[in-house]
Formats: C-alpha cells, sequence, structure tokens
C-alpha cells in the first residue's frame, strides 16, 4: 500500500508524489478497526464520513445481518480506553433497498445520511450479471432515532432502471449546498431526463 | 492496535485534524479478509 500525493503547483501543473513506500509509512499507520465479516460487516469499499463527536460514517459493501452490505458508525475510544467501537446502523436486505452500498455517504446539517447502492432496488430483468437480475442500484437516505428510539430508518430516494436513467451507482452522491438536490454518477447509457430529476448525472460540475 | 497488512485501499481518504482516515477492502485472504479502518499521521 502506498499514499500518494498530489496539489496544483505553478502555472497550473499538477505535482505529486509517493509520500512514503509502504515500509516508512508503517510507522505513522494504525488499524483502528477489522471487519470480522459478521454483523459489522465486510469490504468497506467506501472511503470515511466526519460525523458528530469524532464519530466517522461508512459502508461496507458486503456482510451484514443481511449479507446486502451495512452502514455503520465508528465512535472513538472512551477515554482511558483504545478501542474504537463499530455500530452497525443498518444492514440491507438485498432487495428493494439495495445491496452493495459502495460509495462515500453524505451527512446533511440535520444529521441525516445519503448514499447508494451499486445494485438491487428494482428486479426488473435489465441489470443482469451473468444472467442473474442483480438490480440497477439505488440513491438512498438513513435517518437518524428520534428521541428515545434507536433504528435509523433507510428511504429508498430512487431505483435506477437500467434505461435512460443508466444502472449501478457505485459512486455515492454529491449534496447540492444550497438546492438539497442529489447528484449521482450512473453508469450505462444515460441522460438526465426530467423524470429522474433531482437525481441525475452531475452535468458541468456545478450544481 | 496492530500495523496494517490489508490490501486494497479502494476509499476516498479523509484528513481530519490532521489525520488520515482510510479504508482497505480486504480480499478474502488473511490477516484481514474483510477490510479494515485506518489512520495516517503524516
Amino acid at each position: 500500500m502506498k499514499l500518494f500525493w498530489i496539489r496544483i503547483g505553478k502555472l497550473g501543473a499538477l505535482v505529486g508524489g509517493f509520500v512514503a513506500p509502504v515500509a516508512a509509512l508503517a510507522s505513522g499507520l494504525t488499524t483502528i478497526y477489522t471487519f470480522t465479516g459478521g454483523a459489522d460487516g465486510a469490504y468497506p469499499y467506501a472511503g470515511l464520513t466526519a460525523g458528530p463527536g469524532g464519530t466517522f460514517f461508512g459502508a461496507t459493501a458486503g456482510g451484514g445481518a443481511n449479507a446486502g452490505g451495512v452502514i455503520f458508525q465508528l465512535s472513538p475510544p472512551a477515554k482511558g480506553q483504545t478501542a474504537w467501537t463499530d455500530t452497525p446502523l443498518y444492514p440491507f436486505t438485498g432487495a428493494a433497498d439495495g445491496f452493495f452500498p459502495s460509495g462515500n455517504l453524505v451527512l446533511d446539517t440535520s444529521g441525516v445520511l445519503y448514499g447508494t447502492t451499486a445494485f438491487v432496488g428494482l428486479f426488473n430483468g435489465t441489470c443482469l450479471v451473468s444472467g442473474t437480475d442483480y438490480g440497477c442500484g439505488t440513491v438512498f437516505e438513513l435517518v437518524p432515532p428520534a428521541k428515545g428510539q434507536t433504528n435509523w430508518t433507510l428511504t429508498t430516494l430512487y431505483a435506477f432502471t437500467g434505461a435512460a436513467d443508466g444502472s449501478s451507482p457505485f459512486g455515492g452522491v454529491a449534496l447540492g449546498s444550497t438546492s438539497g438536490a442529489l447528484y449521482v454518477f450512473s453508469t450505462g447509457n444515460y441522460t438526465c431526463g426530467s423524470s429522474v430529476q433531482p437525481v441525475c448525472p452531475l452535468a458541468g460540475g456545478v450544481n | 492496535m496492530t500495523l496494517p497488512q490489508a490490501p486494497n485501499p479502494l476509499g476516498t481518504p479523509l484528513l481530519q485534524n490532521g489525520i488520515i482516515y482510510g479504508t482497505t477492502y480486504g480480499d478474502g485472504t488473511d490477516p484481514t479478509p474483510y477490510g479494515t479502518i485506518f489512520t495516517y499521521k503524516p
């Protein structure tokens, strides 16, 4: 494993390099959590999203109570302790709610998480993997529990059809800073039609 | 706390308070077959 840095240099040139080879990196690297492949999930495809109180949100593409992937929260060690705590917030079922949450999550100011699953949502026979219908993916929101409650609530905001809207949004979402719109890259032959607004491919890089 | 041995750091790094947070996907083999979360302090 290597860590690479890049920045914009003089005259707009990109400048980059390796921070250090893995042997040198090792002194600064610490594993703070190792997934078990159980209820905590497996295969964190995405990076982390900063949450409140030094916590982080993330997703595992697989594993979890239903083997469909997990949205989790990682909490820092208590005072005098060293172990970080992983709390599964939502285990995907691999059905209409989605499967394989692979992109980074986005946290809005009210504490709601947004993300994508690369597969399932609609079983419409369009998105096939080796002849099996895996669905075309979803965009979801995950709302924190109400006061006195413990369960997070997932709502599917959009299920891709594999038609003009594309399919398999591996990369997560971007949240519009003022409009609240979500922007998603889907794969496949898509167009940003009115039927899928405001969830559509990012056009021009500007919301 | 152990040093990370897992391959495949696929996720986007997150820089928070001078510390880089990252994930490794894991590859189904020991010692971390299901992935990890790690920190790196430059």
